[in-house]
């Protein structure tokens, strides 16, 4: 497992995505099969981080990207194409959230946020995981963004405001509450007994 | 993982994120693009069709760019040519005048107007 944001991990090939939508408008089905293979990960990971269901955000993800695709020569070369990307997948995330039946509780109750330490003293990493994942399903959704692309997938707080379309100020305030909503969840499993 | 250093810090948390990662990471990354490259092939992104399509629409643009810029021009360089009607009126009174100031479609020129007045 890399423990390194996407973006940076992947070598910071960001400079050949406007010659790589270019030559996808042109029709080169490579660039295109380039573009979609690229970002495959990233988007899956973002509309899971929004729906927290498997299936759904698969929907919306593939949704999202066949929009941009559609639409692809609205793009602006000048501009990074990540942030664009992400914003209209992320959108089609939360429509599909919108739309949902389902009514979800997307924030706990503080008072349950704490938690104490697990019941299972012999907490290995799929409990810590287990834990992390349910942390994060009491985040709202604009702190689950915001964590997922600072922290998982490496953009900027001016991008990630430019993604969700809110002041970089909001971005690096949800960063930091999701963090800590986090410690509190992860704080009780330490207490536990469990560490990584 | 040591979130309670990192809540202020303005760098990503690369524990914290890998963690989150191996969380919403799940298989099937090949049918999803397998999936995208056949939805975006049915839509007609970056076909033939889709290609021309969208130089069409930019030539259709240009032309039409051109032809109202042309159109602009030869208006503002060209004297407005006589007409029939201009014809018929000069041949009724005998004034080019009454003539020009009868069929012009401008406001008519006052010394236009007296030239009319002073022929009569």
């Amino acid at each position: 497992m890399s423990a390194v944001p996407d973006r940076e991990a992947a070598g910071s090939r960001d400079d050949d995505e406007p010659a790589l939508v270019a030559r996808a408008l042109a029709g080169d089905r490579t660039a295109l099969g380039v573009l979609v293979t690229r970002f495959a990960a990233p988007v899956r990971r973002l509309a899971y981080a929004i729906l927290r269901d498997a299936d759904e955000a698969d929907d919306a993800a593939q949704d999202g990207v066949l929009q941009a695709l559609v639409k692809l020569d609205r793009y602006d070369p000048s501009r990074p194409f990540g942030p664009w990307l992400m914003r209209i997948v992320a959108n089609a995330a939360i429509d599909r959230r919108r739309r949902r039946a389902v009514r979800e509780t997307s924030e706990l109750d503080e008072g349950l946020v704490g938690g104490g330490p697990l019941p299972d003293v012999e907490v290995d990493r799929l409990a810590l995981r287990q834990r992390l994942a349910m942390a994060l399903d009491t985040l709202p959704q604009r702190y689950r963004m915001a964590l997922v692309l600072f922290d998982v997938e490496g953009y900027s707080q001016a991008e990630i405001a430019e993604i969700l379309g809110v002041a970089p100020g909001t971005v690096r305030s949800a960063v930091f509450h999701a963090r800590r909503r986090l410690r509190r969840w992860l704080e009780g499993w330490k207490e536990g007994g469990g560490e990584s | 993982m040591n979130p309670e250093s990192k809540a202020f810090s303005a760098e990503p948390d690369r524990v914290l994120g890998a963690e989150l990662r191996a969380l919403l990471d799940r298989p099937g990354e090949a049918e999803f693009v397998a999936a995208v490259m056949a939805g975006a092939a049915a839509a007609g992104v970056g076909s033939t069709r889709a290609v021309l399509g969208r130089w069409a629409r930019l030539a259709v643009a240009g032309l039409i760019v051109a032809a109202v810029g042309s159109a602009l021009v030869i208006r503002s360089t060209t004297e407005p040519a006589a007409t029939l009607d201009t014809e018929w009126v000069a041949a009724a009174t005998g004034s080019a005048a009454a003539a020009a100031l009868f069929t012009s479609q401008n406001a008519p020129d006052a010394t236009v107007l007296y030239a009319s007045v002073e022929s009569n």
